[in-house]
């Protein structure tokens, strides 16, 4: 019997027969939650990963001086803990980052953060800065000043604009006295030519994030700044790779040091997801198998004076499998296509959605094909175990005994 | 007259441990172009004897020729090739497939016969129902059919492959008088064509039409 004959009349007895609707709906939600729940699982350890690279606060470790340094110079502690292993850099915690009012527009600021050769983005367009660069700054391609209305889209400054006008800081200096911050009358105004952009979205950053040569950071926060600084020497030690931060912590500790994780992530929501979408994939396979079995055995039992005719006319159990195979893939087959659609269909809707606010634009889906790959082959591998199963048990049977079965 | 069966066989059951017989020497023979009746009472036998005369149950002792041929001894896709060619069968329930058309129903066997094109499945389907009067039920699905012609519909299948034998098992039984007489009326015409038609029935009907009328009594023949 040709493979044109097998197919044509299953489709046939699929598109006649109403009550494959119901294996059609099994297979299409056990594919829909397999696929969804795969795919949130990815997405939330896909999302942890991506922050964690882009983010450099999770491998800085912020390390704090003992006493016995209050006597001696600063640049003794950090050249001690350069001297580390898989320590990258190692700057005044100071010098790290600082938000400062725009010249002539007090009311919005500039994030300032220090841009020394590992906290820089990967990616600039333009010309980077150096570490004795001055008056320069890398800028985000979409600078967004007014952080305060976050949500709102519609005051986006393009960074070609920056290029042109470069970014002018207004910072009032205090002094200390007696221990507190009094404002002074002076203040500290220094232009910013920009002469690279980055993209804040990639590098986890806000909108209104600029980075400035160490040196200018340095200066900036001396003059303006100085009020603030810590009696005890602090350093940002940054760590080449986030498995690396505990020992490093602990040689900190060993030196009498005491240090904190810049940034740590709650590694037990991921693990929390991780176990829910498992439990969730476990019971829709099982949910499949078993609901199809039951299904098909009703089907092939609805069927067995067919299957008693077609073998006293001479059909081979082969030829006998092969179409309620061919019936039940053409099924499987039309479930897939539909999940399919209807996925891609909710993932560019939410996508669409997630797009409208700001901080979620990060958080676009990501879905991979192996996603779609594994709900469909329990699809697929269901229906086939179950119909051979089936099939084994009634190649044994009679054609007369199953056409009398009824 | 060409004789296209002939049997001499035995056939009996293990049922807990004790053997039950069903057949003890047990001769008969079939030639074409008559109209046989087979009858008895239930449990007489008659349902093991369409199985081993229709090829699908060949454990018994003894020798079954089919057209000079010994079946006894062929394999399972032998027989199943054997079966679609020279057997064609008629079911008491009819057996449609609900949800094929009259014409898809006959086309059916035709599927594993490799000496019908499938160019030339259609025309012929759609030849045996005209011969039997349903040239405007062709695209009707079974449930749209009556009994009567229901049981038309599975003559013409079981002629899709021109076979020289039909088997009957019941096939008046759920039917009304007037159709009764229609069936065998088809069938007396079949047997007068050539063919070999052999009907299991409890029909007393059927002795009008039969040839040959055998009466199976406790696992034997008796004409």
């Amino acid at each position: 019997m040709s493979f044109k004959d097998i197919l044509y009349y299953s489709l046939l007895r699929v598109k006649r027969n109403k009550k494959n609707i119901f294996l059609f709906i099994i297979l299409l939600i056990g594919c829909l939650t397999i696929t969804g729940a795969l795919t949130y699982k990815n997405f939330i350890s896909q999302n942890v990963n991506d922050l964690i690279n882009k983010y450099l606060g999770y491998r800085t470790v912020i390390a704090i001086a003992s006493f016995e340094y209050e006597d001696k110079s600063d640049e003794e502690f950090y050249n001690e803990l350069k001297k580390l292993d898989h320590v990258l850099e190692v700057y005044n915690a100071d010098y790290n980052s600082i938000n400062v009012p725009l010249l002539n527009d007090e009311d919005n600021s500039v994030s300032l953060t220090n841009g020394s050769t590992y906290s820089l983005p990967k990616k600039i367009i333009g010309k980077t800065i150096k570490e004795d660069d001055t008056g320069v700054a890398i800028c985000p391609i979409k600078f967004k000043k007014n952080m305060e209305d976050y949500y709102n889209t519609d005051d986006f400054i393009d960074g070609q604009e920056l290029i042109k006008t470069g970014i002018s800081i207004n910072v009032p200096i205090y002094d200390k006295v007696n221990g507190k911050l009094i404002l002074t009358d002076k203040f500290y105004q220094k232009k910013y030519n920009v002469i690279g952009l980055y993209d804040p979205v990639t590098n986890g950053n806000l909108y209104n994030t600029c980075y400035i040569s160490p040196k200018d950071m340095k200066e900036l926060f001396d003059i303006a700044e100085s009020a603030n600084k810590s009696s005890l020497p602090i350093a940002h030690v940054i760590v080449d790779d986030l498995k690396n931060v505990d020992s490093v912590r602990e040689t900190i500790a060993d030196k009498g040091f005491e240090s904190f994780n810049k940034t740590t992530i709650n590694y037990d929501y991921v693990k929390e997801v991780n176990q829910i979408c498992n439990i969730i994939i476990i019971i829709s396979c099982i949910g499949i198998f078993v609901l199809t079995i039951l299904y098909i055995k009703k089907i092939n039992n609805d069927n067995l004076q067919n299957i008693g005719i077609q073998k006293a006319y001479g059909y081979s159990n082969g030829n006998i499998q092969n179409f309620s195979m061919c019936e039940l893939l053409i099924i499987s087959f039309i479930s897939i296509f539909i999940s399919f659609i209807l996925a891609e269909s909710c993932y560019l809707i939410i996508n669409i959605f997630f797009k409208d606010y700001i901080n979620l634009k990060e958080r676009i889906i990501t879905h991979s094909m192996l996603n779609y790959w594994f709900g469909f082959l329990i699809i697929l591998v269901v229906p086939i175990i179950t119909n051979s199963l089936l099939n084994l048990f009634y190649n044994k049977k009679n054609a007369i005994n199953l056409i009398r079965k009824k | 007259m060409k004789e296209v069966i002939n049997l001499n066989i035995e056939k009996s059951y293990i049922l807990k441990h004790k053997i039950i017989p069903v057949f003890k020497d047990l001769k008969l023979s079939f030639e074409s172009g008559k109209f046989y009746a087979i009858m008895g009472h239930s449990g007489c036998g008659k349902s093991t004897l369409i199985n081993i005369m229709g090829l699908l149950d060949n454990e018994f002792k003894g020798e079954y020729f089919l057209n000079e041929k010994n079946v006894s001894k062929l394999s399972n896709k032998e027989l199943a090739n054997l079966r679609n060619k020279e057997i064609g069968f008629i079911f008491q329930e009819f057996l449609l497939d609900k949800y094929l058309k009259a014409y898809e129903n006959v086309i059916f066997p035709m599927l594993v016969n490799k000496d019908i094109l499938p160019k030339e499945r259609k025309k012929r389907a759609l030849e045996l129902l005209n011969m039997l009067g349903l040239e405007d039920r062709v695209n009707h699905f079974p449930k749209e059919l009556s009994g009567g012609e229901q049981q038309r519909v599975a003559i013409a299948r079981a002629l899709a492959n021109n076979p020289n034998i039909i088997l009957a098992d019941e096939p008046t039984g759920d039917l009304d008088e007037e159709n009764e007489t229609k069936i065998f009326n088809i069938l007396k015409e079949l047997s007068k064509k050539g063919k070999c038609v052999i009907v299991v029935s409890h029909s007393n009907e059927v002795k009008k039409y039969a040839d040959i009328v055998y009466k199976l009594q406790d696992g034997k023949i008796m004409e």
